[in-house]
Formats: structure tokens, C-alpha cells, sequence
């Protein structure tokens, strides 16, 4: 597309950085502060460290068993997210807290998984009315740029699907109004 | 016992709602085109705090290989899910079945 051998990690890089700068502003502006420049010899640790920087709260782990790193993250579009399956669920008449987890674990690893091997194992927590997520890295795979890519495809189509919610609630509550209107009129 | 019902299977069939595209075709963008890879070509470094990152789209970001590869992860899990459901009784259980 743009006649460039590397496009695609340029490309994995810069749509993760934008989308950085859609829903972490301070983070951005320090990760830009910090290496300045895009170039071969830092992108893929400037993809890393961005990727990471995307989800509201992160954590970070080694496990020597394993000779790998644990990453948990928690975030409040995956939040909103299984708050949205479980109404929708409620709403059906066909809920059911197994399948709903499910249904979010299959998402996530729908997502993570598109087009890297970075994330060897994977498992979502939730509690209430939050989720976190935790990944097991891969020991012998550093992708940075395609994981990158795919977090911010997976994190895009959470806030579309979250929106898409919002405004079926909405539309649901304002014909609802309207009903009551008519109906004391 | 169900009977299956094929007008009522071809009717939701035929409503079904549009498929959603995880992935458009990439565009070119002519501002990373002119800022960003004719730098790099050249061996320049991109200077990440001159770059307005408003000036190209996600869409401007996406690679051609993109969307295809996509539409084979889809279709890999389309297969996984296709086999545990022939796992499955074609006819409504009163128990609980797992995959």
C-alpha cells in the first residue's frame, strides 16, 4: 500500500499509538516525550510499551516456571462489555453466568489471538460488575507490532459494541417515555 | 418433539443482519505516505512529535493483509465451532450438554 517492505509494523505501531492518544492522552504525550523519534531500532519496544500503556490498569508478572511473563490487565470497555452480555442475556429470558463468561473469554481470545502468537494462554476473571484479564506470554515469541494491532482491533470493536448498547438503551427508554406520555395524557 | 420448520429457518436466514466487518480495506494516506514511510525509505527517522496524528485515519493504517487475515482467523474459528456442534443433539435436550 504505501510500497514499503515493514508497512505492516510501521502501521501495527502508529494505530496503536493513535489509538493511545484516543484513550490515554498523558500516556501518549509521555511514551512520544520518551522516544521521540520512529525508528527501527526502538519500534517494536515502543510498540510493546505503548500496547501495555492501552488498558486502564496493568499489571505485570514472571513466572520462573514458566520463564514467561503474566500480564493482568482491567479495563473499562471490558468492563462495560460483560455488563452489556449479562443484560442482554437477562433480557433473552436465557441467562446464564457460564455461558456469558464464556461468551466474553471467547471475544478476548477471538481478538488476541487474530493474527499473533504472542498470548499462549489466557484466562478472564469477573466479579461483579467488572472483568480483568490475564495472559500468560508466550515464552519464545515477541510480536509486538501484530499484538499491538490486534489489542487495538479488539479494544475498537468493545467500545462499538458498547455504544451500539448505549444507544439501544436509549431508544428502548425514550419509546418508553413516550408510552407513558400518551398513556397520562 | 420440534419439527424442523424450513420456511421459518429460510426467512431468518434471508433476515439476516449484515455481518459486521472487523477490518476495512485500508486506504492510502497520502500525509503517512509523504511523512512517514518516504522517511523511513530513506533511512530518516520520523519524528513521532512533529506527527499530527489526526491527519490519517484507522482505516489509513490498516495494511492489505490485513482484512484478509482476518477473514481467515473467522473462518478457523467458523470450523472449531462447526465441529463442536455436531457434537451436539440436533433436537432440544432437558439436560445440560457441554462442549
Amino acid at each position: 500500500m504505501y510500497e514499503y517492505d515493514y508497512e505492516g509494523d510501521v502501521l501495527g505501531t502508529l494505530s496503536v499509538l493513535k489509538l493511545l492518544k484516543e484513550r490515554q492522552p498523558a500516556r501518549f504525550e509521555s511514551i512520544r516525550k520518551n522516544f521521540k523519534t520512529l525508528d527501527w531500532q526502538y519500534m517494536e519496544e515502543l510498540a510493546w510499551e505503548a500496547t501495555w500503556e492501552l488498558f486502564d490498569d496493568v499489571e505485570n508478572d514472571f513466572v520462573p516456571d514458566y520463564e514467561t511473563d503474566v500480564w493482568t490487565v482491567k479495563d473499562k470497555a471490558i468492563d462495560q462489555f460483560w455488563i452489556n452480555i449479562q443484560k442482554r442475556a437477562r433480557a433473552s429470558g436465557s441467562y446464564s453466568d457460564v455461558a456469558c463468561r464464556e461468551l466474553v473469554r471467547d471475544t478476548l481470545a477471538y481478538f488476541l489471538g487474530a493474527s499473533s502468537y504472542t498470548i499462549g494462554q489466557m484466562e478472564c476473571y469477573m466479579h461483579g460488575g467488572s472483568a480483568s484479564v490475564k495472559m500468560w506470554l508466550s515464552p519464545d515469541i515477541y510480536e509486538p507490532t501484530l499484538f499491538g494491532a490486534d489489542v487495538v482491533t479488539l479494544l475498537r470493536y468493545l467500545q462499538a459494541e458498547n455504544d451500539k448498547s448505549a444507544a439501544r438503551t436509549k431508544k428502548r427508554k425514550s419509546k418508553r417515555a413516550k408510552i407513558i406520555e400518551k398513556e397520562a395524557a | 418433539m420440534f419439527e424442523f420448520n424450513v420456511a421459518a429457518f429460510a426467512n431468518r436466514l434471508a433476515n439476516l443482519p449484515e455481518r459486521p466487518v472487523l477490518a476495512k480495506a485500508g486506504t492510502h494516506s497520502r500525509y503517512l505516505q509523504e511523512n512517514v514511510f518516504d522517511e523511513l525509505k530513506q533511512d530518516h527517522q520520523v519524528d513521532l512529535l512533529a506527527l499530527d496524528f489526526d491527519a490519517f485515519t484507522f482505516q489509513d493504517l490498516t495494511p492489505e493483509s490485513r482484512s484478509k487475515s482476518l477473514a481467515q482467523h473467522n473462518s478457523a474459528w467458523a470450523k472449531c465451532f462447526n465441529r463442536f456442534v455436531k457434537q451436539t443433539h440436533a433436537t432440544p435436550q432437558d439436560e445440560q450438554a457441554f462442549f
